[in-house]
């Protein structure tokens, strides 16, 4: 394509997403980068230059400015992201005679002035001296409420071997948080702060996102056997020296990563609404927000997809744009459409298995194997998964952008929530296998939740979990919450909150409680002690059928106030025919007791079922507030069940299998003598394969 | 000149000409199963008591299954321990039972099925325990000369660098499917032969076993018989028994 073309096309994508889709608000912009930056991949370096042009978005002015400087986490072994991850994360291993990177700036000038001398690092989180991610930069002058300041940056860094998110790995290379970027200034009422100030935070092992939105363009120079992958649209192209450079432009956008090798295959694709929006998945999602198909798909814009695909994962790139496409439509109705003209996606190599599985705004790492593309392991939808995942993240970290680093839960849990709901809807599951076996997406979050041993606030910062906690409650244990909060309200009530406070909140930076807001007025006060206890508590809940008895009610014995004596019936006394036998049992009355309880603090409303053995089911609600609840009866049949959800709505439910408790023997066929049956046979088959080995 | 044998058709017609003796084949996987069978049922009585009885009994419950290994983590444990040891008992009961019925067969004798069949194998367990740790032996070490190690000189010429989709890893991958399937084969024939060559007493021991099976495959040997039908009782008589079995 000539580059007059290429111009054009990125003109009408760096225009595009300004344009609103349904009068949704648009960002402001704080930042403007212009940055050009060399790979010497012999070197392992990148040398850039960037302008950065920053508004003062507060009604004070700023004397400082909070640059982060990233790449210092892989500086030492000294880092708080070292220290916190032990040169250890997501099952990848720090390389410490290669691994290590940095980030060092050469200058820094604000209209001509050197700004270098007078900076120094901070570490605002957890004080330790050696971390170098945050650096602090006095501006001589402060600026103006609404002014904008200029500075010309200089740098050079040492790339590292991949294991956390960002680096390389032979001629691969994944390269974000990879620029001087200046942190957030929060004015007063951004994320309900009283007072405005920088809100910077160090590079930690669980949390690297919180940024203002910007315009971006860059021009990068790599040797010319590379292809590169990037966000926003190639606007350039130019080859000189054996080198090629290529300038990107994005408009609206908080982060820029990007990603070179000089094996990717690249495919693309195209998102088209008109045909990828199943009729029957808006026909579903109109009836639950109670808008009209028409409204829905207005928002709705073709987006240009590409796959940067490792050449052993080629197979795959199908699978991967499959499930972006199912995301873009179940984000475009349950949340917003996307509003970007483009979208990238990295394929990483197996050995940079570090770089898998990140977002970026609009280009994110995927990750496979060549073992999934094969049978039996295709029917496990990991690529998938990650797929909807991490393009998920370009709603949640992306656009509606929380920070990552005080409140983990809004863009890792809310995400997940959306992947669970998105896998389950479109893939039957996690993982799908013959004879209809499969595992629900939500269901392994759940069983996640109740194994958490170590229930940490929601609401907590990212550096602060317990140890190995983090994961389980920002990423399962919040999307379990957030399904608690849909089986409470229903999923009408649910979608259209939910969507409405993904549309208030597009291209802002919302707080916790923006989000439980959202839902207050709907839920009417019952979904506090849920609130309290699992964002802002160490809740937990199991509900149980403690106890259960049914005998024959006893009729009146001894005297009355008259003093008339009444004497226990004889047994048998209904004759010992058959039709005295009969209509016996036709009288006779069982009084029944049901004990439930609740263990936990998190208190919830919860279904009650009796079920009678002439298969009569009596129902209640309990509204949960007691710690327990005792139900008696007396009626005409002997209870044979009680059961506590179930609809199995507490899906917090730490114990679901105390859930119902049953009288006397077993009627009917046996589930477990079923469920042993197919056990053995599965037993049998695994040992009749050796034998077929041979 | 005789016509190929089809091993899957003459295995089928001697399984239906010997019922009985397949059936105590199968026996064995049945028997192997046991520990897991018992296993299950204790661990599995709470699904009739608990919430999950009537949706198990209508199909698969993701959630069941999955609550059941979080909630019962032991017991599955003990379950999986289960599994194990049937998967050892049947390592065992395949040694003893296939080589028995191959003397039954062989001797053109097949009743009492159970008993002849467990007898016999008995009597040659010995040196088939031997050949089968012999068999394990030769398995790692071929698989480690044709598989391993060609692999891995592979990665050293490819160098520290290659990629993992690189020609040479990808080569080095493609090869170890095949060599490992060509050497298994191979290895499992000779086990196979040497089986043979015990039940038929062409050797006393797992060595001679696998010399007789050499010489087999060589061209030189005797070779097995077509079906275990072929040939009269006294002409497929073991020329040499083992000591157990010949002092019985």
């Amino acid at each position: 394509m000539s580059s007059r073309v290429l111009a054009a096309a990125a003109a009408l994508g760096f225009f595009l997403p300004v344009l609103p889709a349904r009068a949704l608000p648009a960002p402001r912009k704080i930042v403007d980068y212009d940055i050009r930056a060399t790979l010497d991949d012999a070197r392992r370096e990148l040398k850039g230059h960037e302008t950065l042009r920053w508004t003062n978005p507060s009604d004070v002015p700023v004397a400082e400015l909070r640059l982060h400087l990233y790449w210092n986490a892989f500086r030492n072994n000294r880092s708080t992201f070292f220290r916190e991850s032990g040169g250890r994360l997501r099952d990848d291993q720090a390389d410490e005679e290669e691994g290590f990177g940095s980030i060092d700036l050469t200058s820094m000038t604000l209209g001509g002035v050197d700004l270098l001398r007078s900076a120094r690092f901070e570490s605002p989180d957890d004080g330790n001296p050696d971390d170098r991610t945050v650096l602090s930069v006095p501006l001589g002058s402060p600026v103006a409420a609404g002014e904008t300041v200029t500075l010309e940056i200089a740098w050079t860094s040492r790339i590292p071997k991949v294991f956390a998110r960002a680096g390389y790995v032979r001629d691969f290379y994944m390269i974000g948080q990879w620029y001087p970027k200046v942190a957030v200034f929060e004015p007063r009422g951004r994320r309900r702060r009283a007072q405005p100030g920088w809100n910077a935070h160090q590079y930690h092992a669980n949390s690297e996102f919180y940024a203002d939105w910007g315009d971006y363009r860059v021009a990068l120079t790599v040797p010319e056997r590379y292809v590169v992958a990037s966000a926003g649209a190639l606007v350039k192209e130019t080859r000189e020296g054996g080198r090629k450079t290529l300038v990107y432009e994005q408009a609206s956008i908080h982060d820029f990563a990007w990603s070179a090798d000089p094996r990717f295959v690249v495919k693309e694709d195209l998102f088209d609404p008109a045909k990828d929006v199943p009729a029957d998945e808006l026909a579903r999602a109109a009836r639950l927000l109670g808008r009209s198909e028409a409204d829905l798909r207005a928002g709705f814009r073709p987006v240009k997809l590409r796959y940067y695909m490792q050449p052993d994962h080629l197979g795959q790139w199908t699978r991967y744009a499959d499930a972006q496409k199912w995301a873009l439509v179940w984000f475009g109705l349950y949340a917003f459409p996307y509003p970007y003209a483009q979208s990238s996606c990295v394929d990483p190599p197996e050995d940079g298995s570090g770089a898998m599985g990140m977002e970026y705004q609009t280009i994110f790492t995927a990750g496979t194997m060549r073992a999934f593309g094969a049978w039996p392991l295709n029917g496990l939808r990991e690529p998938e998964m990650i797929v909807v995942h991490e393009f998920g993240h370009g709603w949640w970290y992306g656009l509606v952008a929380s920070n990552e680093f005080e409140e983990s839960w809004i863009d890792e849990g809310i995400n997940s929530f959306t992947e669970y709901e998105m896998l389950d809807r479109r893939y039957g599951g996690i993982a799908r296998f013959p004879l209809g076996v499969r595992f629900g997406s939500f269901d392994l979050g759940r069983l996640q939740t109740i194994q958490a041993r170590e229930v940490d606030r929601l609401v907590t910062p990212s550096w602060s979990f317990a140890p190995g906690a983090y994961g389980r409650n920002s990423y399962a244990r919040a999307a379990t919450s957030i399904d608690q909060v849909r089986r409470a309200l229903g999923e009408e009530t649910f979608w259209r909150a939910f969507r409405a406070w993904a549309e208030r909140w597009r291209f802002d930076h919302p707080a916790t409680e923006d989000f439980l807001d959202a839902f207050r007025p709907a839920a009417g006060g019952k979904l506090e002690p849920l609130f309290r206890e699992s964002w802002y508590g160490h809740g937990t809940t199991d509900y149980a059928v403690t106890r259960l008895s049914s005998t024959e009610a006893r009729d009146f014995a001894g005297y009355d106030d008259k003093g008339k004596r009444f004497d226990v019936p004889k047994k048998g006394s209904g004759g010992k025919s058959k039709e005295g036998k009969k209509e016996t049992k036709a009288k006779t009355q069982y009084a029944s007791t049901a004990l439930v309880s609740r263990t936990g603090t998190i208190r919830l409303p919860v279904g009650v079922t009796l079920t009678f053995e002439n298969g009569v089911t009596w129902k209640t609600t309990w509204n949960g507030a007691g710690p327990w609840l005792r139900l008696r009866t007396t009626y005409g049949s002997r209870l044979a069940k009680a059961e506590v959800d179930p609809e199995r709505k507490i899906v917090l439910d730490a114990n679901p299998w105390n859930n119902a408790r049953r009288l006397g023997g077993k009627q009917g066929p046996s589930a477990a003598a079923k469920v042993r049956a197919y056990a053995l046979h599965g037993v049998q088959i695994l040992l009749s394969s050796p034998w077929l080995l041979r | 000149m005789t016509a190929p044998l089809s091993p899957l058709k003459t295995g089928l017609s001697a399984a239906f000409a010997y019922r009985r003796l397949a059936g105590v084949l199968w026996l064995g996987l049945l028997v192997s199963a046991l520990p897991a069978w018992f296993a299950f049922g204790p661990l599995l009585a709470p699904i009739d008591q608990g919430p999950f009885r009537e949706s198990l009994l209508r199909g698969w419950d993701s959630w069941a299954f999955l609550s059941f290994l979080g909630e019962f983590p032991r017991e599955a444990g003990i379950a999986f321990a289960a599994v194990g040891a049937g998967l050892f008992l049947s390592v065992v009961l395949d040694l003893l039972l296939t080589t028995g019925a191959i003397r039954v067969l062989l001797s053109g004798l097949p009743r009492p099925a159970l008993r002849r069949t467990v007898a016999e194998g008995a009597a040659l367990f010995r040196p088939v325990a031997w050949a089968f740790a012999r068999y394990l032996v030769s398995l790692a070490f071929w698989i480690g000369l044709f598989v391993v190690g060609p692999v891995l000189l592979l990665g050293k010429l490819a160098g520290r660098d290659a990629p993992p989709n690189g020609a040479l890893v990808t080569f080095g991958l493609a090869w170890a499917v095949v060599a490992s399937l060509l050497v298994a084969s191979n290895v499992n024939l000779r086990f196979t032969l040497a089986r043979i060559a015990l039940a038929r007493g062409d050797a006393p021991n797992a060595r001679g076993a696998y010399r007789a099976a050499k010489a087999v495959l060589r061209g030189r040997g005797r070779a097995p018989p077509a079906s275990g039908s072929s040939g009269s009782p006294s002409a497929s008589r073991p020329r040499a028994r083992s000591r157990r079995s010949a002092s019985r």
